[in-house]
């Protein structure tokens, strides 16, 4: 068995910083954590990767190719129809065969339609899967755009919305906590514990919020229902944070038996995959090694 | 051309119908012609006396053009949309002012009066400051965010002649959707403007639903982050018969029993979120539409009216108060978000090189200048008066390059929809 996070969110929202700091994270606690990039537009980032995407395709040579003719958005689909063409001829090998507790993260690209409109990353769950792999998908979205009720619903929904569409269990973490001013971290402190009924009726009265009170109800609904939309905090400063959201990863993958309180939200897992119990024994003691205030 | 005392503001109306250049006389009046159509070939004035006229009394008591925004997922057919949109309403005789909000888009098929491609250079961007594609588009429009209050100004004046302003927007909407620069831009827009928020999404992807109630979830997510109304246009159907969309939006069970024959464990998330959407649909205006052949621009172009008159009596009231309470507060904050984004641009590498620079009339002296000013101790008059030159340049490169492309529009289109045949 192997697990493996989905890293994804809009442009910009922090996914490699996440990342990085991620690494940095595992080292330290000296957990075995790989990152790979699958993002062919990526410009920096500050982890070593396991793999690299764009050793196989770069966005910028599909857009400067003359035959296609294609812009950023097109050319990045392009070189994402590329990999997932040739994911078990280019990434198998280059993330090697499995062993136990197998931990990789995979950095994904921005562009929120490649989970909500086309099944590429469907596809690649579904190889992730043939590959023993169980997934938490990691749904990032930056703090600053949350900051009061409505627009917290908004995230919600694009968290939703990809949520709904791959089929995976999910977290959503809001990045760049540590950016936020006093007030504004004040006001988000409601979010990460939300109550939507509540949120909204704290909203000034306007004919907007009036017009849409139905509809906002209804939303809550959905959401309080399945609370499964809740937002982990992410200050990269404190790595307290860090480890809650492995933690929270490791809950929703199973990663240790003990731990699996939350799991029954999520798909179950294979009976197989149930007895697979000498792993879960040895991931369990691995947690209790580490340093986790829970 | 005279820097114009302080309290004008310079646009491209005035630049097309002031520029006396004999050269490029002739290609002036055609972009002028194909601009205002038929419709106003009367208003031929230096447009700096409209500025001063009363806004225009036709439907209602519109303080502005309406202003559409057209957003959607890459490939959703958003530009064939736009072009549609405008052919319509050029046969109506309103032809839209459009403004293209792409930066690394190809050529669109259309006319656009504003186009960021000649404020920003794209590749530009990418090489300055040495990033993707998708940070590039990200700070091109950052970069075109610092000059919107310009634009803004252009639309103002243009309220005698459009009475429509067509927004195209990058094809990765999360860019435009998630993004400080985005938020600027429409939200400047809104508290001026009545604006439609158009959310175009195609029918042949959504047979699937689960990516028809993830599609629906994403456009319930923009009503909430800009607060704009909102139109879900299904494109394409010409390529797809679309009952079955129109029977899921209106009928729950039909829906649901299309969910039932897949067998995932979303099945009853997707199915309790489609009961909330309910509520949505009922709100929300959304047609059928095909950018191919045309079908059902009449039920769009009600759907838009409906959400004028919509943002009159929902959305005004709360943009106005925003604008009346929080001016101050927002002024000073959006400065502060521009000031902190040219910063930003400024320190992170050399904005100036990313803005067009006229290359033809090299030594005219006309650059775009971003932040040097400034940011350099100048004082108060000097800084005015590089303001001036500023603008005028600004409006100059947009109104070089729209001539450029109106030209080039009209090869393409033949002696096309504007009957202009002034070209030699």
């Amino acid at each position: 068995m192997r697990f493996a996070q989905i890293v994804m969110g809009p442009a910009g929202t922090g996914k490699s910083t996440y990342c990085g700091h991620l690494e940095k994270h595992a080292q330290a606690t000296k957990r075995a954590i790989r990152i790979v990039n699958l993002d062919p537009a990526a410009e920096k980032f500050d982890y070593e990767p396991l793999a690299d995407v764009r050793n196989l395709i770069q966005v910028e040579d599909v857009m400067e190719d003359e035959e296609l003719k294609l812009g950023p958005n097109g050319a990045l689909l392009y070189c994402m129809n590329y990999l997932m063409d040739n994911l078990e001829e280019w990434l198998l090998p280059e993330i090697g065969e499995e062993y136990d507790g197998d931990y990789i993260i995979f950095d994904c690209p921005g562009q929120i339609e490649l989970y909500t409109h086309m099944d590429l990353m469907k596809r690649f769950v579904k190889q992730l899967d043939q590959w023993n792999f169980r997934v938490c998908g990691i749904f990032a979205m930056d703090a600053h755009f949350l900051t009061d009720g409505a627009k917290f619903i908004a995230g919600s929904l694009v968290a939703l919305s990809t949520m709904v569409n791959l089929e995976i269990p999910h977290m959503n973490i809001l990045t760049k906590m540590d950016l936020l001013g006093k007030r504004d971290r004040r006001n988000i402190e409601r979010f990460l514990e939300p109550d939507a009924h509540d949120l909204l009726k704290e909203e000034a009265e306007t004919p907007w919020n009036a017009k849409f009170l139905e509809l906002s109800e209804a939303l809550g609904k959905v959401l309080d229902d399945y609370s499964l939309v809740k937002f982990v905090p992410l200050d990269i400063r404190k790595s307290s944070n860090m480890e809650n959201i492995l933690l929270i990863a490791d809950m929703v993958m199973g990663v240790s038996e003990d731990a699996d309180v939350k799991v029954k939200d999520f798909e179950e897992p294979d009976p197989e995959e149930e007895q697979d119990r000498d792993l879960d024994r040895e991931f369990s003691e691995y947690l209790g090694t580490l340093n986790v205030n829970d | 051309m005279d820097v114009k005392p302080d309290s004008e503001r310079m646009d491209i109306g005035d630049v097309v119908e002031n520029v006396d250049t004999a050269a490029t006389s002739n290609q002036n009046s055609q972009t002028a012609k194909i601009g205002d159509s038929t419709e106003s070939t009367s208003e031929a004035g230096p447009s700096s006396a409209s500025a001063s006229e009363e806004p225009m009394e036709d439907e209602g008591d519109h303080n502005g053009p309406i202003v559409m925004i057209m957003v959607g997922m890459a490939a959703s057919g958003k530009t064939s949309l736009t072009q549609r949109i405008t052919s319509e309403l050029m046969r109506k005789g309103t032809p839209p002012y459009i403004i293209n909000l792409d930066p690394a888009c190809l050529d669109p098929p259309y006319p656009v009066n504003i186009d960021i491609r000649d404020v920003v250079k794209y590749k530009k961007v990418m090489e300055v400051y040495n990033l993707g594609p998708n940070g590039a588009i990200v700070t091109s429009l950052n970069l075109f965010a610092t000059k919107f209050d310009e634009v803004i100004n252009i639309i103002k004046q243009k309220r005698k002649t459009h009475q429509y302003v067509l927004i195209d927007t990058p094809g990765q909407i999360e860019v435009f959707m998630w993004s400080a620069s985005g938020s600027i831009i429409t939200e400047s827009l809104a508290a001026l403007f009545p604006t439609v928020m158009i959310y175009v999404t195609d029918l042949i992807s959504n047979v699937n639903p689960i990516t028809f109630i993830s599609n629906m979830t994403y456009a319930c997510s923009m009503l909430y982050k800009s607060k704009l109304p909102l139109i879900v246009t299904l494109n394409k159907c010409d390529a797809i018969d679309p009952t079955f969309a129109k029977e899921w939006i209106t009928d729950f069970d039909a829906f649901d029993s299309a969910l039932q024959s897949r067998e995932e464990y979303t099945s009853n998330l997707a199915s309790s979120l489609a009961l909330g959407l309910e509520e949505f649909y009922n709100k929300i205006e959304h047609v059928v539409v095909s950018a191919y052949d045309g079908f059902g621009m009449d039920d769009f172009h009600n759907a838009v009216q409906k959400s004028v008159n919509e943002y009159e009596t929902v959305y005004k009231p709360m943009y106005q108060k925003l604008v009346e309470e929080k001016k101050a507060k927002t002024m000073k904050k959006q400065k502060q978000q521009l000031g902190k984004l040219k910063k930003d641009l400024h320190t992170s590498g050399d904005a100036d090189s990313c803005f067009v620079v006229p290359g033809r009339d090299a030594g005219t002296g006309m650059t775009l200048r971003l932040d040097n000013e400034s940011d350099s101790s100048t004082d108060d008059e000097d800084a005015n008066v590089k303001e001036e030159n500023e603008e005028e340049s600004f409006s100059q490169v947009l109104n070089k390059e729209a001539t450029r492309r109106s030209e080039k529009y009209t090869d393409d289109q033949g002696q096309g929809a504007s009957g202009a045949s002034s070209k030699i």
